[in-house]
């Protein structure tokens, strides 16, 4: 007699990661697409639950990370971000994303801006025209149009009084230091600083209790985007949890680990890491 | 090297009096001290066993705080330990002999308010009468009071006894190094500088009544006896800075050389506390690789990787900096917030990039203007002008020692200079003596004839003769062959007759110039040159600087080891002693003396002097003018003389007399 066939046990624990890198890549996972986990259909609802106690957003039919997390990194990538950004944003709806962006702009995180005859969004930090630098750059083009209509002879202006208003208008900020607290950092994934701690540890240099910064990205590189290990990395200092340092070698970094470090003050780069806590 | 508003500086000093925040870098520091401590009581004890500190490391990026720690440490161990601050040489190996050379040089200093010679010795005669070595004024005052006998008695009867506990000293070397705090500044120069291992004057030799210098195999012995006797009371701290400077791109020679000088030091003097510092990126990958397994093992002890200041050490530095503030406008954190702090802090800035934000916040509208002027090129005219400023300073300095600019830091002038200039390029260098170079008439051997007595310096100019190859001899203008120096004026003469030997003698301003050369290079190196924003100037940029902006290849000197004539036709490459100066310059030079007339009366001495004496040796002119003790120099002294014009008659080269019209 033919023994009877046993479906495997499905072991949901070890199948997480999985799923959670490829919503990460994907930044979308719908219900239907757990199949390809091999989730058994009456798991699919407690895996769903599962992702949304990570930290992941409710969506008909399947799961997205947050919002506001996909646009903050997205303007980590690209200073300005224009055409359609619901294209951009996996799993939302025109009118989510509108209303994603006004509560943002009205926090002061982004601002809406004008290019041309297109509409674009920048992050915070980016510096724009505030309203009252908008206003007299409005009275310039006022002056402008009369002094065209001038009678019988068209005016002119000063181009000392022009100069001067335009310097104004974008000079460098009084300091270089930039306040982190008009720029709140983007949410960060569940896990990705531990993680990011617990790699610290593997690749440290046990005589020097340091680690190489470019080696400690390039581990992370295939599972998250370079500015969202850099804002990691960034959250692990004011954490305590880790040290970065600046470099001070003469030219020792390549190309590409110099892109791999995250800048620090000065247009220094930090490229050396250091632990603080003990390995658990 | 920006405007500083708080006059405090962005490049530590290590003889310098910082602000400090203790609870920085404590780890380090107090780990020094241990070591220190442990030295003292392991040889208090007569332990002559193994077990001696390994040498420490100290490692961090640039302005985090590797300099000011040494100052740091001279305050707090105070009188219980001699420090000593070393930089490394490009031009040669370091060798014991150099770092024997800068101990006793550097015992000269005071620190904490007592010369460190004094502390050496007050703390070990203490220890030898049953006193405490922290108290190192009694035994001092306890000699000083004696008349010269007693103390001679005294210390002859303290010597046997530490002879018979350390049999393995010295002992000539100990007698001279026991006298050193009780003879006159003139003779306590001369001994330093002999027992440092230094070439002296014939009179300086006849005035501490030694007769050879410190020969080769007497250095090792030395040493072990400096840090020996002081190992019980103050232990020697040798501090070996900016390491990253080792790194060249011809080889790894100087590492190497640098991994047997501290195995040496490990292994023979024992008795001292090692401590090295390095940038870390460059230790990581440019030093030790580079060093030996066994090297590895003798060299590297406990490491040690500076701490970032944390957000409460950098509200409490920028708090301890802004007590000097005189008019606050706010009370603290201004001139930042609180969230501006943490940001500091959270993005990892040293304490230099924190003093240097909190002065671009001070200095406000002056930071703007000198951004429009050109910000990077003043902060290196600014860098460079501090070098020259600095290296008159040690010229001066040294000449009041009867020496020449410090022959290896001069060297390491040379060897920036022949990097910058594009027909020069450097072979090899192995020492002051032995530079190789190519030029574009082929390769050349240049020497530094630096050495001071008269038998030395025909030992070096042997040397040089039996050399093969084309050869060039130099020797700072100022300090001439005498004329009583027959056999050495003998050989040198017989020597520039030869085809393939030329002999030029460097003039000061450039001696100042590669002196100036070298700090503002090996700083730039160490990252210690901030540029605008504070930045640390790529050395690459400062050398392009320096190519655009001082014309290095026009200097006499690099003229000289390209081989050029001068657009007048006369040949640089002289071998005319510097006793007179062109007839043009010392019309000028005289017309200025005249203009400045008595409105100074330091611009006149030698010729209020001589007037005195009539007519007078210029070696006796020197010495009187020096016992009088107004800072005069033997070159100021001599400038000031050729620059009298017409008042003054020379009879020979070393006789001079004064005018009978003008007397």
């Amino acid at each position: 007699m033919p023994k009877p066939k046993l479906s495997p046990v499905f072991d949901l624990d070890a199948a997480m990661p999985a799923m959670v890198s490829a919503l990460q890549a994907r930044r979308i996972l719908k219900k239907s697409e757990l199949k390809a986990f091999k989730v058994p259909a009456s798991l699919q609802e407690q895996v769903l639950d599962r992702l949304v106690a990570k930290g992941f957003e409710t969506i008909k039919g399947g799961v997205r990370i947050p919002l506001q997390l996909q646009l903050e990194t997205l303007l980590q990538e690209r200073t300005v971000l224009s055409g359609s950004l619901g294209k951009q944003l996996k799993g939302c709806s025109p009118r989510e994303c509108k209303d994603l962006l006004n509560d943002l702009a009205k926090g002061g995180s982004i601002h809406l801006l004008v290019r041309g005859k297109a509409e674009a969004v920048t992050g915070g930090a980016t510096p724009v025209l505030s309203e009252e630098e908008m206003r007299a750059l409005g009275q310039l083009a006022v002056s402008v149009q009369k002094a065209l209509k001038g009678k019988p002879m068209p005016r002119t202006l000063l181009k000392e009084d022009i100069r001067e208003l335009l310097l104004d208008l974008v000079k460098p900020p009084t300091t270089a230091v930039v306040v982190a607290a008009e720029v709140p950092d983007p949410p960060l994934l569940p896990g990705l600083v531990d993680n990011l701690v617990s790699a610290a540890h593997r690749f440290l240099k046990p005589d020097l209790g340091l680690c190489f910064v470019p080696d400690l990205v390039l581990a992370l590189l295939p599972e998250q985007s370079l500015s969202r290990i850099h804002a990691a990395l960034l959250q692990a200092v004011r954490e305590r949890r880790i040290e970065l340092r600046p470099e001070s070698g003469m030219n020792r970094l390549s190309p590409l680990e110099l892109a791999l470090c995250p800048e620090g003050l000065q247009a220094t780069r930090l490229s050396w890491a250091r632990p603080l806590e003990t390995k658990s | 090297m920006t405007a500083q508003p708080l006059a405090l500086p962005i490049t530590a000093d290590p003889w310098g009096e910082a602000k400090d925040l203790e609870e920085l870098h404590a780890g380090a520091t107090q780990a020094i001290i241990r070591s220190v401590a442990e030295l003292r009581s392991l040889t208090q004890l007569g332990d002559a066993g193994p077990g001696r500190p390994m040498p420490l490391l100290v490692l961090g990026t640039a302005g985090i705080g590797k300099t000011h720690l040494f100052s740091r440490l001279r305050r707090t161990l105070g009188k219980r330990a001699i420090l000593v601050h070393i930089r490394p040489i490009t031009s040669a190996d370091m060798t014991p002999r150099y770092v024997l050379n800068q101990i006793l040089q550097q015992l000269a200093r005071p620190s904490e308010g007592a010369r460190q010679i004094d502390s050496l010795v007050g703390s070990i005669l203490s220890l030898g009468w049953d006193g405490s070595p922290d108290d190192s004024a009694v035994g001092l005052d306890l000699l000083r009071s004696l008349d010269e006998r007693g103390r001679n008695d005294n210390l002859e009867h303290f010597l046997s006894r530490l002879l018979e506990r350390m049999p393995d000293l010295d002992d000539g070397y100990l007698e001279l190094l026991l006298n050193a705090p009780f003879l006159d500044i003139l003779s306590l120069r001369a001994t330093l500088a002999w027992l440092g291992g230094q070439d002296i004057s014939e009179t300086q030799a006849l005035r501490i009544g030694v007769q050879q210098p410190l020969a080769e195999e007497r250095v090792l012995p030395a040493l072990r006896t400096v840090a020996r006797m002081a190992s019980s009371s103050a232990p020697l701290v040798v501090v070996f800075d900016q390491l990253e400077n080792l790194i060249q791109g011809e080889g790894q020679g100087r590492i190497l050389a640098y991994g047997n000088l501290v195995m040496d030091l490990v292994d023979e003097v024992r008795d001292l506390v090692i401590v090295q510092m390095a940038l870390e990126s460059e230790w990581v990958r440019g030093i030790r690789p580079v060093l030996s397994l066994a090297q590895q093992a003798r060299v590297i002890g406990p490491s040690f990787v500076l701490d970032m200041p944390t957000q409460q050490e950098a509200e409490g530095l920028i708090r301890l900096w802004m007590a000097d503030h005189p008019n606050p406008t706010a009370p603290f954190p201004w001139p930042f917030t609180s969230q501006e702090i943490e940001h500091m802090a959270a993005m990892s800035a040293t304490p230099r990039m924190l003093l240097q934000e909190l002065q671009h916040r001070l200095e406000g509208s002056t930071a703007t203007m000198r951004d429009a002027k050109g910000t990077a090129e003043i902060l290196l005219a600014e860098a460079w002008e501090e070098g020259l400023q600095k290296a008159r300073g040690d010229i001066d300095e040294r000449d009041r020692l009867e020496q020449g600019a410090v022959p290896e830091a001069l060297t390491d002038g040379l060897i920036h200079l022949v990097r910058l200039v594009p027909d020069l390029a450097l072979i090899a260098s192995q020492g002051p003596e032995r530079l190789q170079i190519t030029t574009p008439q082929g390769e050349l051997r240049v020497a530094l004839i630096h050495q001071a007595h008269h038998r030395s310096i025909a030992a070096a100019l042997d040397r040089l003769g039996t050399a093969s190859g084309a050869k060039l001899g130099l020797r700072e203008d100022w300090r001439p062959f005498k004329p009583t120096w027959r056999v050495t004026r003998g050989k040198w003469e017989a020597l520039i007759q030869r085809p393939e030997l030329g002999w030029h003698w460097l003039n000061r301003k450039d001696a100042e110039r590669l002196l100036a050369l070298d700090m503002i290079l090996k700083a730039a190196v160490s990252r210690d040159l901030s540029g605008p924003e504070g930045i640390p100037f790529e050395p690459s940029r400062v050398e392009d600087w320096v190519r655009q902006t001082l014309a290095p290849k026009e200097w006499v000197i690099a003229r000289i080891l390209v081989g050029e004539s001068s657009a007048k036709g006369e040949a640089l490459r002289t071998s005319e002693e510097p006793t007179r100066e062109p007839e043009a310059s010392k019309v000028f030079s005289a017309a200025r003396l005249a203009r400045a007339g008595s409105k100074s009366e330091s611009a006149s001495i030698a010729i209020q002097k001589l007037r005195h004496l009539r007519v007078a040796s210029v070696d006796r002119l020197v010495r009187e003018c020096q016992q009088e003790g107004r800072g005069a120099t033997r070159s100021t002294l001599l400038k000031e003389l050729r620059n009298a014009g017409s008042v003054v008659i020379w009879i020979g080269e070393n006789i001079v007399c004064i005018d009978g019209i003008e007397r």
